[in-house]
């Protein structure tokens, strides 16, 4: 069965973005009927690689082979036609339309180019499930199918456009241990049928059971590929961590003071189960751990975001029950948060009102405004965090991303809030930017603000936190002092003893 | 000590240099667009018909335009947090039958029936808000239940008779003057000020404009959504109590239906003015300026002879167009 022709080669790939390299020269190879796993911390590159190879961001260097011909126009509809296909995290079903309808959609057969021809889609789709071992009914809407189900008939999507190369994005994350078994066995009747499959998880033990090969990435490189059953999973997570931390962080240590935030027991929603976790003034704590592991949602809850409940939940030596956002900018908790589009900024106004926007019922209590007072805060903090244009009219939309990124930092300091949860306080912004809101960081802890730091960068994590909490499917699975070595902070977050 | 340091920020602050970027004409231009399209318009009709510039028939539009006015600036309100609510007609016809109740059923002073009708008002706001912001229906569903409800409870309140023939007093403030400006456009003009402060420089005012810019950040901002929505809504219901009273008091008699014709153009106007229905953007000034092309539109016509049956295909031409002009502008900048 090995064929020596590889189904799909990448070359050299190289992928910048304004201010970051996310691929480096990484090649890639995948043969007909194997299964390639990819693996890497956050921000590896990962995402970026398997975009290019679905057409969705043009490459800036390298060469893309299918079947050893290269393929000198690469876009999304070259990459269809040559079978590739994705199943993401999230699915992309249309929850009350049938299985069979989900599975030829867009692509409804007809009669006579008018009429649904409901029969034969509906026969040619359980033809498809059943060649991957699934019995689902195809009449079914996909809302009753279980997760596990709807996955498989998003991988019957992608068959039923003659899928050659299915990328497989963290598959396993929604799963219980009986429906990974079925994904499993689906995945080894694909490898019969000489599909090649890539497969993305954090999960080490899962790359034992069903990979050939794995290959790491780290910072946007290629690190190696290997055979599975030629290498240990320690060897693997030596290989994606392996690095010095050659970055600068401006943290000055100081002692910590009292305790500000407290938490006991939080649960809410489905992501955060149990959580405990305490934060000094005058110290940094970062909170580490995969993406899904429950981090940001722990910020929203103690930021009374979601709801939530808790054993024991103390801020400034008062105990609450129950925690809303307003409350929580009134008591001198803020947040400043991962998704600063969403959440952090009001794109069509101006700087000046997004400055002020979260202080302003605190500098005027009464709920007059005073022009004057407005103006001079908003021009304090443009001053303070060096916003570029300093233009106070200017619309947010328009500022760069670290620009924007200090209007929401300003807009919370300006609150003057005494606890700051800031959730992946350099994600998507330049170099520059990164060293001066970790200088900010350090200049507010050591000034005796509590800090609590969500990061999915080790080398932030490791070079700005006093303390470390890593999580791991909703719990705080382990606490690290300052100056832990990354490997043992990996392990924990991935869940290996 | 403290105020050693304040002085030390203050000078702080004052060494940063902002950059006042200057508007280009472009910007200029669209900000103008729309008041110089009424302008031209108003030169417009002029030249073509001698009367227009009158200084009765401006008066007598812009009275005719009051009640239009005040409403569309309820629906502009509740346009800024990306709502909308269709109930505002009903609510005008609720409140103004309310007002009729209390001026023909019963002996209670005038200025009751006005405080009767701008309760009604808010009170109806208050519940499509509540709808809103704690049931979380969209707005457009939440405020046609309540379109009907409006409805339902003017005609329970007026039987099979309208009431007619109210108070002079009541009357006054739709047909009489003050310093020789008709009541209507005094009251119009107060409300205009307040508004425009209150949207300006009230913090209530501002967290409107960020809930329509971006209810998530509005909401991890620490605004309170929930109850700065339901203000919306009630200051809206009580705005189109308002013009139900004005109305009521004009035409000296209140009937089921009276409400109704509002609805539409106090959609448009806000529109016609630059405010957005996504929420976020416009104002007060915008509004009424949309207001008046279309009644001068509307005016016009009737001052050139043009068949009543082609006027609403008119009417409509000019909505669109002048909302296109505005696309224009903003996508030049």
């Amino acid at each position: 069965m090995k064929n020596n022709i590889p189904l799909l080669e990448m070359k050299e790939i190289s992928k910048s973005f304004p201010g970051v390299k996310a691929l480096d020269h990484v090649s890639f190879d995948l043969f007909p009927g194997e299964v390639h796993v990819l693996v890497g911390e956050n921000g590896a590159g990962k995402s970026t690689l398997m975009k290019v190879l679905a057409g969705a961001y043009p490459k800036d260097e390298g060469e893309i082979f299918i079947d050893g011909e290269i393929q000198s126009r690469w876009n999304p509809t070259a990459a269809r036609a040559q079978g590739v296909a994705m199943v993401y995290q999230e699915f992309t079903l249309l929850p009350f339309r049938s299985v069979a309808e989900n599975i030829f959609l867009g692509r409804e057969k007809t009669i006579a180019g008018m009429f649904l021809d409901k029969t034969s889609m509906q026969q040619e789709a359980g033809k498809i499930l059943k060649s991957i071992g699934v019995d689902v009914d195809t009449q079914k809407p996909v809302l009753e199918l279980g997760v596990a189900e709807q996955q498989m008939v998003e991988i019957a999507k992608a068959l039923a456009m003659d899928a050659r190369i299915l990328v497989l994005d963290e598959p396993t994350s929604a799963l219980s241990l009986r429906e990974i078994e079925q994904l499993f066995s689906t995945v080894a009747t694909l490898k019969e049928n000489g599909v090649g499959i890539i497969y993305i998880s954090h999960r080490m033990e899962e790359l034992k059971q069903i990979g050939d090969r794995v290959t790491v990435m780290r910072d946007g490189q290629l690190i190696g590929t290997r055979k599975v059953a030629e290498i240990s999973i320690d060897e693997v997570i030596t290989m994606m961590i392996g690095r010095e931390i050659n970055e600068l962080f401006p943290r000055h240590h100081c002692a910590p003071g009292e305790v500000a935030l407290s938490v006991k027991g939080l649960k809410s929603g489905k992501k955060v189960h149990h959580v405990d976790l305490e934060v000094h003034f005058g110290e940094i704590v970062g909170l580490s751990g995969l993406v899904g592991s429950g981090r940001t949602e722990t910020a929203r809850a103690i930021f009374g975001l979601d709801s939530m409940t808790a054993d024991d939940f103390e801020i400034l030596g008062k105990k609450y029950k129950h925690i809303d956002p307003s409350l929580a900018v009134d008591i001198g908790v803020g947040l400043i948060p991962e998704d600063r589009r969403r959440d952090g900024l009001f794109p069509i106004l101006s700087m000046e009102k997004n400055l002020v926007m979260v202080c302003l019922r605190k500098i005027f209590p009464n709920g007059v405004m005073k022009p004057s007072v407005e103006r001079k805060t908003a021009k304090e903090y443009v001053k303070k965090f060096d916003i570029q244009p300093p233009s106070l009219e200017r619309i947010v939309h328009n500022l760069s991303g670290g620009n924007q990124q200090k209007v929401v930092i300003g807009k919370w300091l300006a609150a003057k809030p005494r606890v700051i949860i800031i959730d992946e306080p350099t994600r998507g912004i330049d170099v520059g930017a990164k060293s001066e809101v970790h200088s900010f960081m350090d200049q507010l802890a050591n000034s005796g603000h509590a800090i609590l730091m969500i990061s999915s960068e080790m080398p932030e994590i490791l070079g700005m936190s006093d303390r470390i909490y890593v999580m791991h499917e909703g719990r705080v699975a382990g606490e690290f002092p300052q100056g832990t070595d990354s490997e043992e902070i990996l392990r924990c977050a991935m869940g290996v003893k | 000590m403290n105020k050693k340091n304040n002085h030390a920020e203050a000078e702080v602050t004052e060494e940063v240099q902002l950059i006042h970027e200057k508007p280009s004409i472009g910007k200029v231009l669209s900000r103008f667009s729309r008041l110089g399209a009424l302008l031209i318009l108003c030169i417009g009709i002029s030249l073509l018909n001698q009367n227009f510039l009158k200084t009765t028939n401006l008066i007598n539009v812009f009275r005719q335009a009051a009640p239009q006015i005040i409403i569309s600036l309820g629906m502009t309100i509740v346009f800024l947090t990306g709502g909308i609510d269709l109930s505002l007609g009903s609510v005008v016809t609720l409140t103004s039958v309310v007002s009729g109740y209390v001026l023909t059923q019963t002996n209670l002073p005038w200025w009751c029936a006005i405080i009767a009708a701008v309760g009604a008002g808010a009170l109806s706001g208050f519940v499509t808000g509540q709808l809103i912001a704690i049931i979380k229906l969209p707005p457009a569903v939440a405020s046609y239940g309540m379109l009907w409800v409006g409805r339902g409870l003017a005609f329970a309140i007026m039987g099979a008779s309208p009431f007619f023939s109210f108070p002079d007093t009541f009357r006054y403030l739709g047909r009489g003057y003050f310093l020789g400006i008709p009541m209507p456009i005094w009251i119009v003009a107060i409300i205009a000020l307040i508004l425009g402060w209150f949207l300006k420089y009230t913090t209530l005012g501002r967290s409107l404009y960020a809930i329509g810019a971006n209810p998530h950040a509005a909401r991890a901002s620490g605004i309170k959504l929930s109850k700065t929505l339901v203000s919306a809504y009630i200051l809206s219901g009580m705005l189109a109590a308002i013009g139900g009273i004005i109305l009521a008091a004009r035409l000296n008699a209140v009937d089921q239906d009276m409400g109704a014709s509002f609805l539409l153009p106090a959609i448009a106007s806000p529109v016609m003015g630059g405010t957005s229905m996504a929420g976020g953007q416009g104002g007060v000034a915008g509004t009424i300026i949309g207001s008046l092309i279309m009644l001068v539109v509307t005016n016009g016509m009737n001052l050139l002879g043009i068949n009543s049956l082609w006027q609403q295909l008119v009417t409509g031409i000019v909505v669109v167009l002048s909302v296109w002009l505005d696309v224009i502008m903003r996508k030049r900048n």
